[in-house]
């Protein structure tokens, strides 16, 4: 009669023992916790300025015959200045050193305070941020009751280009010259270009 | 008699451990953050960046914005959806750059508020979108390099 009773209370005592351990186990996994490794970083960077040494000039030239939107002049951002006549438009261009009066050349503008060997993107806008293109371009006034004349492709002096667009390396001291060149067309439909200055503005943008 | 009660005591282990199984309680870092471009004006007394969780980056005057930041992302997945969660961080060392200058990091923000054990919240469906921001600070009269800084923190989630 003993030894049922012994063995009976042997088992019960180990239940009891592995019940309470289920109950810990479940408990366990209501008061966990997880760990995660997330990433955080800062940009470092300075003010940059940028000022313009030299506007853009197309120097001096004539039209002769306006009316066609097909004539041009290009001035690259090496300083080259080259002319396209068109079917019923022709430029002639005068004055070709850089030191007469009303000569031509590249747009200049200074970069400061960049990092060194900074990559600059460049980019050209109008007032409202939109792209300097064939069919958005900088519009060249004159004088009363003259034509305009458009100026598109701008080009400057880029160090390469990437997926963000085309760039210039700041120098060692975080200073930059850009260089711009831009393309000048007559206007279709222009009756007269009379003598005189003709003026557009433009946004050069950089980011960084 | 030996055999009924052995039973009894192992169906009460077999039930959690399954339902532990199907919860891997997954996390993945969607956005680092990332406190954008800054130009630092003024440092001679500690400086600050705060981005809020879910909100706009603002710096006190002596920190120019020149890029915003972004708050950063975790996707939490498989979670239990009956359990609340809550979220802390473990550690956050500072962000370090090319020099020996440092930014601290602190006061986490989490959107949807799960930053406390009064504000825990269950995942639905075992998924959550857990924005992260934070506040950066300088060493007052420290010096930073142009370049960038980084650092890594512990998001650690509690159940």
């Amino acid at each position: 009669m003993n030894r049922p009773l012994l063995a009976i209370r042997r088992i019960s005592g180990a239940a009891a023992a592995v019940l309470a351990a289920a109950v810990l186990a479940a408990g366990q996994a209501r008061a966990g916790m997880t760990t995660y490794t997330g990433h955080d970083y800062v940009s470092v960077t300075s003010a940059i300025t940028v000022s313009e040494a030299d506007a853009i000039r197309f120097g001096n030239f004539a039209v002769a015959t306006p009316g066609g939107a097909d004539a041009s002049i290009v001035m690259s951002d090496t300083g080259a200045r080259t002319s396209t006549n068109g079917v019923s438009t022709t430029i002639a261009l005068l004055n070709g050193g850089f030191s007469d009066a009303g000569s031509q050349g590249p747009g200049l503008y200074n970069v400061s305070g960049a990092g060194a060997g900074a990559t600059l993107y460049v980019s050209f806008t109008d007032h409202t941020g939109a792209a300097i293109t064939s069919a958005n371009p900088v519009v060249l006034t004159g004088p009363a009751g003259s034509g305009t004349f458009d100026v598109d492709t701008l080009t400057f002096n880029q160090s390469g280009s990437d997926v963000n667009g085309p760039y210039i390396l700041a120098d060692a001291g975080g200073n930059a010259a850009i260089t711009v060149g831009a393309t000048l067309h007559t206007v279709s439909g222009v009756s007269t270009y009379a003598p005189g200055t003709y003026r557009g503005t433009f946004d050069l943008v950089l980011s960084y | 008699m030996k055999k009924y009660l052995f039973i009894l005591c192992l169906l009460p282990l077999a039930f959690p451990a399954a339902a532990r199984a199907a919860y891997t309680n997954d996390g993945v870092e969607i956005e680092p953050i990332y406190f954008g471009q800054i130009v630092i004006v003024s440092n001679s007394s500690a400086q600050s960046c705060t981005l809020p969780a879910g909100g706009t980056m603002t710096c006190t005057s002596g920190i120019q914005i020149l890029h915003t930041g972004q708050y950063g992302v975790f996707r939490l997945s498989n979670y239990d959806p009956s359990v609340a969660i809550w979220a802390s961080i473990a550690s956050s060392p500072a962000l370090t750059g090319p020099d020996s200058s440092t930014f601290s990091i602190g006061s986490f923000t989490f959107a949807p508020d799960i930053g406390s054990i009064g504000t825990e919240e269950a995942p639905p469906g075992g998924t959550l979108t857990l924005y992260i921001g934070a506040t950066l600070t300088t060493t007052a009269g420290a010096t930073y390099s142009l370049a960038p800084y980084r650092g890594t923190y512990t998001l650690q989630i509690n159940y």
